[in-house]
């Protein structure tokens, strides 16, 4: 019922920005979070079921990004402490990465590490992602950005996944939802 | 020589302004970042010409570029702006999910709280230096 509420709050409340969700993304809300193994920050395994018991919020993006993952990551991190010292143990952020060819786990560690030591940076091979992103409907698409020192950029779907304890995918945000609406289900996940 | 600098500072146009500047910018800040980072500022055109901003520079960054982020359809993209024109009397706010002045290749990490300042060049009010601070959120 929760995960309908939210669903329809994401058409009504943020209509210029649902629009940004690929498709099939509504649908994986109430089903359990589909699966994956990579490695974190420290080059270790990371099973996203063996956290079972502790919720986990997904984000998808690439540390070369210089607006949307540093600005989601903050708010995230900022709703986080704002829910007390529990909140934390309770939920494990972890940021995936688009863009394995230029994320190292060391790299992810350095960009995570900014916003909050206890997020994770997981990534993997070309052959490890791509079910990832199958899976979880996450878009993304090399942009050439000629005339700019900047390299190439990633245009990228630029989703909130929250995953309750259980391992059902209970809520998703786009990352310009306010924050007292990504506080208000984070919230919900700690209960 | 005391002279000639001290001539130069009198006729520069900072010294002499007395006027308000027509170019004012605003609530610069940027996020936590070590590669890539982005500054969002308010920029007011109060003046009655038309202007552009047409480079950035800053000494956080190897390059310093202004910035789009766009709504693709399926998720966010962006591209590289050479020039921006303002109009007068217009506000531009640069804004997450919107313009920014990037910092290509940062030299340091940002963290929250640190300080730093950048420059934006407008192809008639020239330089202006501009305060920012990181902020976590």
């Amino acid at each position: 019922m929760l995960a309908a509420i939210s669903a329809v709050a994401l058409f009504t409340t943020a209509l210029p920005t649902s629009a940004a969700m690929p498709a099939g993304v509504h649908d994986l809300l109430g089903k359990p979070a589909p699966d994956f193994h990579l490695v974190d920050q420290s080059g270790k395994d990371f099973v996203l079921s063996g956290l079972r018991g502790r919720a986990v919020v997904l984000f998808f993006g690439y540390t070369h990004c210089p607006d949307i993952c540093p600005t989601t990551l903050a708010t995230i991190a900022s709703a986080l402490r704002q829910l007390g010292t529990e909140a934390p143990k309770k939920i494990q952020v972890a940021f995936v990465t688009d863009d394995p060819a230029r994320d190292s786990p060391h790299t992810l560690g350095r960009f995570t590490s900014l916003f909050d030591p206890s997020f994770l940076g997981l990534s993997g091979s070309a052959a490890q992602m791509a079910p990832v992103y199958k899976a979880y409907h996450v878009w993304f698409q090399r942009l050439p950005n000629p005339g700019s020192a900047a390299g190439y950029l990633l245009a990228h779907s630029s989703i909130i996944y929250m995953i309750d304890r259980d391992g059902t995918l209970r809520f998703i945000h786009d990352w310009r939802d306010p924050m007292p609406a990504i506080q208000a289900d984070l919230k919900e996940l700690m209960t | 020589m005391m002279l000639a600098i001290a001539l130069m500072l009198m006729l520069s146009p900072n010294a002499v302004d007395a006027h308000p500047a027509p170019i004012q910018i605003h609530d610069a800040y940027s996020r936590p970042a070590n590669d890539m980072g982005a500054v969002f500022l308010t920029i007011v055109n109060g003046g009655a010409s038309d202007d552009a901003v047409d480079a950035a520079r800053s000494d956080v960054a190897g390059a310093t570029e202004v910035h789009e982020s766009y709504d693709t359809g399926s998720g966010s993209g962006m591209r590289h702006i050479p020039r921006l024109p303002i109009s007068a009397g217009q506000t531009l706010s640069f804004r997450s999910g919107g313009y920014h002045v990037m910092l290509i290749g940062l030299k340091r990490d940002l963290r929250a709280g640190d300080r730093f300042t950048i420059g934006l060049h407008f192809e008639h009010a020239g330089w202006i230096d501009v305060p920012v601070v990181v902020k976590g959120f």
